[in-house]
């Protein structure tokens, strides 16, 4: 379960992202891959911060998603993803295209691993900024539906 | 035949261009016959188009069974086109002399232990002649007989191109271009039937490896099995068999040429004969979770399979025997988180199986497709030929 004490979301998002995670059976990939996907979204969110003020975001989310997109479809079994983005349509009718359910559990696969980077550095000075910064930035980015903490 | 006497040491071969429009590029010729027409003794030739000296090797791809020795030259894009679409008009002659084998190419072919590693600059493969896996750590699998367990294009793991672009381990279970069984035909007074012979968990051996001014190519043979069937006088002709393929590089392109050929001896000894056979294909890589497939309902002779996502890899098939259904998953493959990732497909019966394999990056269907029925059109369906 998500630990409310280091939630970044809205509970409901993070509650959401963390069973589609699941569903994709994500789970087992993450805790061994873990450090190299926080990794890569600590090199984008590094990249994204060369860009200009009003880019940045855009570059962020733009790169951080094809890292999601690339990591469900090196994976993730077309089942699991079908049963996981009905579960995700079921619970939020309009979120889920029926064209590319991908899209939609990509998201939520990052929203997940923003919260998982973002406890597991509280306690490290600088990858804290790092990962409050990155946190913010989705949180933004997944408007109005969720609000930081 | 068109045969042209000349002296000892030389003999003239008629191209052959059977499409209304000038081509160039390899062209491939039996040499038993070039040889003895000749007078060529030394299995070493130059080939001379228009006076000049063009890429020239000639293969041994089996030591034990000279029928299989190929002459193989490339010309430039020069060679007449012809008015009709077969191979009656000559389209232009080359003379071959003997001579010393030219400079390699850029494709070469190493030989290792467990496999045959072949490259051009472009492609890299490991073709796996072990039962085991290539990988230390899975080395209690044992069904990678004759796969190709890595494609590496431009560097990138094409078999699991998902893993490469997002820097992953990869599936220990990749891999492509294996013949895992082979399906042989007894005559209908046989009550035993036809036979099925599983290669996949069998141990393959390298048979010749070459690489010359044209082309790199390695030659591999499965582990022999024994057939036998009745003759239509009721007795038994029992032959010791070897599936061979022979798996060939050209200079810095993304496909793959490959031959498969079936090869029983009579009782073991004698000269050989090639049967009629069935191939069939079997294919592991990660295409994406939702893989597109193409090809024409009616046209059997290619198809393609792509990934809609980043990378947008591709792999294309095409063949002179007639490729059947493509099964995705196989009939028989196990209930498995990657169902999604096994293709196979079997050829029509043959007894010489012609085949190009393509791989390619951000490519799409359309373009991937154009490619492959381009290179079955020139390399499997509509060959140039030199003939005597």
């Amino acid at each position: 379960m998500v630990s409310r004490q280091h939630a970044s979301f809205d509970p409901d998002v993070e509650a959401t992202a963390e069973r589609a995670v699941r569903m994709l059976h994500l789970d087992e990939d993450i805790a061994q891959m873990g450090d190299l996907l926080l990794q890569q979204i600590e090199d984008c969110e590094t990249f994204a911060g060369k860009a200009t003020e009003a880019e940045s975001e855009p570059v962020f989310v733009t790169l951080t998603l094809a890292l999601m997109n690339n990591l469900i479809h090196y994976a993730c079994a077309p089942d699991d993803i079908d049963a996981a983005a009905q579960w995700v349509r079921n619970r939020w009718p309009e979120a889920v295209p029926t064209q590319d359910p991908v899209a939609t559990l990509a998201a939520l696969t990052l929203i997940h691993l923003v919260d998982e980077g973002a406890r597991r550095f509280q306690d490290d000075g600088e990858k804290k900024k790092t990962w409050t910064r990155i946190r913010q930035r989705i949180a933004r980015s997944i408007r109005p539906r969720a609000a930081v903490t | 035949m068109t045969a042209s006497a000349t002296p000892s040491g030389r003999v003239e071969l008629t191209l052959r261009n059977p499409s209304p429009y000038t081509r160039g590029g390899p062209i491939v010729a039996p040499w038993q016959p070039v040889a003895a027409a000749g007078s060529l003794r030394s299995g070493t030739a130059r080939v001379f188009y228009d006076g000049m000296g063009v890429p020239t090797q000639v293969d041994r791809l089996d030591p034990d069974d000279s029928s299989r020795d190929q002459l193989v030259f490339s010309v430039d894009e020069r060679v007449e086109k012809s008015e009709e679409d077969d191979y009656r008009a000559p389209c232009g002659t080359v003379a071959v002399h003997e001579g010393p084998q030219a400079a390699q190419g850029s494709a070469w072919v190493e030989v290792h232990p467990t496999g045959v590693k072949l490259g051009n600059g472009t492609l890299q493969l490991w073709v796996n002649t072990s039962a085991a896996s290539p990988r230390e750590d899975h080395r209690d699998d044992h069904w990678f007989g004759g796969a190709v367990t890595s494609v590496q294009l431009h560097g990138m793991e094409m078999l699991d191109a998902h893993g490469a672009a997002g820097g992953y381990h990869h599936h220990p279970d990749i891999r492509c271009m294996q013949v895992d069984r082979v399906h042989l035909v007894r005559p209908p007074w046989n009550v035993e039937g036809s036979e099925d012979v599983y290669l996949h968990n069998r141990n393959w051996r390298t048979v010749s490896a070459h690489a010359g001014a044209v082309r790199a190519t390695a030659v591999i043979a499965s582990d022999p099995f024994r057939y036998s069937w009745k003759d239509t006088d009721g007795k038994p002709r029992i032959f010791d068999c070897a599936v061979y393929r022979a798996i060939s590089l050209y200079p810095d392109v993304d496909w793959v040429g490959e031959e498969i050929w079936v090869k029983a001896t009579p009782g073991g000894e004698g000269r050989p004969a090639h049967f009629w056979f069935v191939p069939r294909y079997f294919m592991m890589s990660n295409m994406s979770a939702y893989p597109d497939k193409f090809r024409y309902p009616d046209h059997p002779g290619w198809f393609v399979i792509t990934s809609p996502a980043e990378p947008r890899q591709g792999y294309g098939f095409a063949t002179d025997s007639m490729a059947g259904p493509l099964w995705h998953p196989p009939l028989d493959y196990p209930q498995g988180r990657t169902r999604h990732r096994s293709f196979s497909w079997e050829l029509g019966a043959t007894r010489f199986a012609h085949s190009v394999h393509i791989f390619r990056q951000s490519t799409t269907p359309r373009e991937i497709s154009d490619a492959i029925g381009l290179l079955w059109y020139k390399q499997v369906y509509k060959p140039m030929r030199a003939t005597l």
